[in-house]
């Protein structure tokens, strides 16, 4: 059994101007150890994806199972968000707290107990410790998402999704942070949203999704090796 | 984590703008709660002090046939004496007066006319005075109360005949102190008060002739007016007092002055209790229902041959002291009533910053459940962040209250503490909830047609009253929805504002680009309305003449009438609050635009340092910043004007509608209104 599956799961929003279906029968599974790369256009429906499996969208047709749970309810829902690590795309934190307290929070909120000098050197690695000390809005949006990562990463989850994870980021930083998710590789199941082909290099299958279709159009690629791809660009 | 959620809420601007908005709208609210009960408290101790008299009561008393003079003197004032040792135990100043009703019998010719004397005898001046009648103080000489005379006769004359030219005349005045004198209409009378002695009695008799007091038996008035020395603000207290403990003291104190002269068992004294209604016959210490006991009585009385029986009935004439503790209650009650459409309108800049701030806050809020959402935090957190929220708001009015309660004038009640940190919650809660609400297009029309047709009626000084005299029976249903709806329209006037604000710089667009103005309305509307809200209500007093209005009502009030003092009546008591508020409105006006300067002057430098960084042209930025100032505070200017116009009309209006008023008479089947009062227009030209 995967640690997440989706089968045949459809999505429908409402919008002011009628109804959208954001996914389309969508049937795949995560298993132990393994990253998948989602990819897409804009609109396709990868984020929904990310927020059917932490139970903050809930579909209209098929069975979504998470650490073997149903994210139907408000409990299980918080149960799975509880122990995911979950990236936003904007980078979410409290404003009025600095990135420090805004970790100490996020830990203290899950129950669980801070290491700091673990938090300390994956702040040191994605060269955001200067900003520890710093508020949420007096970042630039590439610290913000990386001080978002080390929040995220400093939890030890038990998977991890990842929504554009290299977005807003520099090519130096984006090479930091693919660096720092392939040590996670194989040890916390992933699931990673981008745009950026450098994130084959740490996936072990590719989904496409188009128009919310993945099933039929789903393809599934091999992973090309992580050095390879640096001697290639 | 409670120390994170803490520190997350004390961060928040728009938190310490809830907590500064709440206290300020609580200060103020209690401020006028408690200047309003200060003001109605000075009036009840000036009544207290001043007017006379509270309470008149009347003791009729049977003599028996040939009373002499001089025995009707010493037992009326063995009880006046009786009657007032016994009021003053119970803090009461007492003044007694004598009368004998029969004096109408016999009119006196003088002249050629027909003048009624009616002499009314006092034990001393004070008795007189304690009536409430004023005059230069004569000893042992007359005081002619009232009088109604035609031609060259004077009362000295009438007086001089009456009294066989033995009396000199001083004039009372205070003519609307009128207890217990006589109305009399379309004759010509005199009344006075003379000194209760041997002499004036047997000249008194002798004028009315013995026959006619001997063929029903001698009846004497005696009028009591008790005076309460110490202000009492409660009118069930002071009703209680009037009605039921003093007729109750004054009936023990006729039946010792019985028992002690002709003993216990001498004499039957038979009550008449005007003021409840009961007829009771006092014996032996025993009270006998004649109406249940008639028989008993008759047992007892010819059992007891020889007893003497005596009665006298008691009735309470006037107690205007009771009418007029709940007069100012009702003024205290009649002002928030009578303007609570109005204060709203006034206190609208506050609220609105309430609202701001706490819509502000609870949409961070629901940001930061967003947040913790995500992350698998526990949802029960929002019910902690809340509490935490309403608490501080809580706090905030509990500091204003304790703060007025510091000052013993104005404290204002714990009920109204309640009341008022009530209307802050329900604030914080429309914010809360109410983000979504919008006013429909059909709900927007009617109100502005039910406040169209409110300012219209309140203009042409048409109310309920007028409109019934005039046949529009129809129209009343109309009318008392407006009235109904007045602190409702208290509000949209202020909705009103904001909208008409906007649609005004919107028919400017066909002559220029309107865009700017816009967004300068938007971006800065609390601030903006804030500070033109002050100054326009700072402006109101200044184009609006309340006083003229007050003085207008005054005049034609029965109230008024009575007391013949009062800075009190529901509109004065605005008038007062505008004068005194005005200020304190106008400096937070000018602290609203110093806010939009300090903006404006932060924008201007962070323009100028990166234009200059870049090279561009500071004359540039310099014209910009001082058009930037210029147009907020020509918009505030003429947002102000408006304001102060809006609240004039509108008080203008409640004025019509409250203060228009007339007596209804049926004439040949038509109902039509007799004496008219139009109140004036308050704006200060009209």
């Amino acid at each position: 059994m995967g640690v997440v599956e989706f089968e045949d799961v459809f999505v429908k929003y409402e919008t002011y101007t009628g109804s959208v279906l954001a996914l389309r029968g969508v049937t795949f599974s995560l298993g132990k150890g393994e990253t998948i790369l989602v990819m897409g256009p804009s609109g396709s429906g990868k984020t929904t994806i990310l927020r059917v499996i932490l139970g903050l969208v809930q579909p209209m047709h098929g069975t979504v199972r998470v650490f073997g749970m149903e994210p139907r309810d408000g409990k299980t829902g918080l149960e799975i968000r509880r122990r995911a690590g979950y990236l936003t795309q904007e980078g979410k934190m409290i404003n009025e707290l600095t990135v420090w307290e805004n970790i100490m929070f996020y830990a203290e909120g899950r129950g669980r107990r801070v290491d700091e000098e673990r938090v300390r050197e994956l702040a040191r690695e994605l060269n955001v410790e200067a900003v520890l000390n710093k508020h949420p809005n007096h970042l630039s949006g590439g610290e913000l998402k990386r001080a978002e990562l080390v929040m995220v990463l400093s939890d030890e989850p038990e998977l991890l999704l990842l929504d554009e994870p290299t977005s807003m980021l520099d090519a130096e930083n984006s090479e930091v942070v693919i660096d720092l998710l392939s040590t996670f590789k194989g040890r916390v199941p992933m699931i990673v949203t981008s745009h950026d082909p450098r994130l084959f290099e740490i996936s072990d299958r590719v989904l496409e999704v188009v128009g919310g279709v993945v099933g039929k159009s789903l393809r599934e690629t091999a992973p090309s090796p992580r050095r390879d791809s640096h001697l290639e660009r | 984590m409670l120390k994170y959620l803490t520190k997350i809420m004390v961060r928040r601007m728009s938190f310490f703008l809830l907590i500064l908005m709440s206290f300020t709208v609580s200060l103020l609210i209690f401020g006028i709660v408690g200047q309003v009960g200060h003001l109605v408290d000075d009036n009840v101790e000036y009544t207290f002090a001043h007017y006379r008299p509270h309470a008149v009561y009347s003791l009729d008393f049977a003599f028996g046939r040939n009373t002499a003079p001089s025995a009707v003197r010493w037992e009326t004032v063995k009880v006046m004496n009786a009657l007032e040792k016994d009021l003053n135990k119970e803090n009461l100043s007492a003044g007694f007066l004598v009368t004998l009703p029969v004096t109408y019998i016999k009119p006196l010719k003088i002249k050629g006319h027909t003048v009624y004397f009616q002499a009314y005898f006092f034990r001393n001046i004070g008795d007189v005075e304690e009536f409430g009648f004023k005059f230069n103080r004569p000893e042992n000489h007359a005081v002619l109360l009232s009088y109604n005379l035609s031609g060259n006769l004077t009362p000295e004359a009438v007086s001089a005949r009456f009294f066989d030219g033995n009396a000199s005349l001083v004039r009372a005045y205070g003519i609307f102190r009128e207890y217990p004198l006589n109305h009399l209409s379309s004759v010509e009378y005199v009344q006075v008060a003379v000194p209760l002695t041997n002499k004036t009695l047997t000249e008194y008799f002798r004028w009315l002739n013995q026959d006619i007091l001997n063929s029903s038996g001698l009846r004497v008035t005696l009028y009591v007016a008790s005076n309460i020395k110490n202000p009492v603000r409660d009118p069930h207290i002071i009703e209680s007092l009037v009605t039921s403990k003093l007729p109750r003291s004054l009936i023990a104190d006729v039946i010792g002055f019985y028992t002690k002269r002709y003993g216990k068992g001498g004499v039957a004294v038979d009550v008449m209790n005007g003021i409840n209604g009961s007829r009771l016959v006092y014996f032996n210490g025993t009270w006998i229902d004649p109406a249940r006991n008639e028989e008993y009585l008759m047992r007892v009385i010819n059992r007891n041959r020889g007893i003497r029986s005596v009665s006298f009935d008691i009735s309470l004439r006037r107690a205007d002291i009771v009418d007029l503790v709940k007069e100012a209650g009702t003024q205290t009650v009649g002002f928030f009533e009578k303007y609570g459409g109005l204060l709203v309108v006034i206190y609208l800049p506050f609220f609105l910053l309430v609202l701001y701030a706490s819509s502000t806050v609870f949409r961070d809020l629901r940001n930061d459940l967003e947040v913790l959402e995500l992350r698998g935090i526990r949802r029960n957190l929002e019910v902690v962040q809340e509490f935490l929220i309403f608490l501080a708001a809580g706090l905030a009015s509990a500091v204003a209250y304790a703060f007025l309660s510091i000052l013993p004038d104005y404290s204002p009640s714990p009920l109204t503490f309640v009341g008022v940190t009530g209307l802050v919650y329900l604030t914080m809660l429309i914010a809360r909830n109410g983000s979504t609400w919008r006013l429909g297009r059909g709900s927007l029309l009617s109100l502005t047609a039910l406040l169209v047709a409110f300012i219209l009626l309140g203009y042409m000084r048409v109310n309920g009253l007028v409109l019934v005299s005039r046949g529009y029976g129809a129209l009343m249903l109309l009318f008392s929805l407006l009235m109904a709806f007045v602190p409702i329209m208290g509000i949209f006037v202020g909705y009103l504002f904001h909208r008409a604000c906007s649609g005004l710089i919107r028919l400017f667009e066909p002559m220029f680009d309107v865009r700017y103005y816009l967004r300068s309305l938007a971006g800065y509307s609390y601030v903006l309305t804030f500070s033109a809200y002050s100054l326009g209500i700072f402006m109101l007093p200044r184009i609006a003449s309340l006083d003229k209005v007050v003085n207008a009502v005054l005049r034609n009030s029965d109230y008024m009438a009575i007391v013949g003092y009062n800075g009190v009546t529901s509109l004065g008591l605005l008038a007062d609050y505008l004068d005194k508020l005005s200020g304190g409105f106008g400096v937070m006006g000018l602290l609203a635009i110093s806010l939009i300067f300090i903006v404006s002057l932060r924008k201007y430098r962070s323009v100028r340092e990166y234009s200059s960084l870049r090279g561009g042209d500071l004359k540039a930025v310099q014209r910009s910043f001082l058009k930037f100032l210029f147009l907020k505070i020509g918009l505030v200017v003429v947002l102000s004007v408006a304001v102060a116009l809006v609240l004039a009309v509108f008080l203008d209006a409640y004025i019509g509608v409250t203060y228009t008023s007339g007596k209804l008479l049926v004439e040949n089947g038509r109902l039509t209104l007799q004496s008219l009062f139009k109140p004036p227009h308050v704006l200060i030209w009209g």
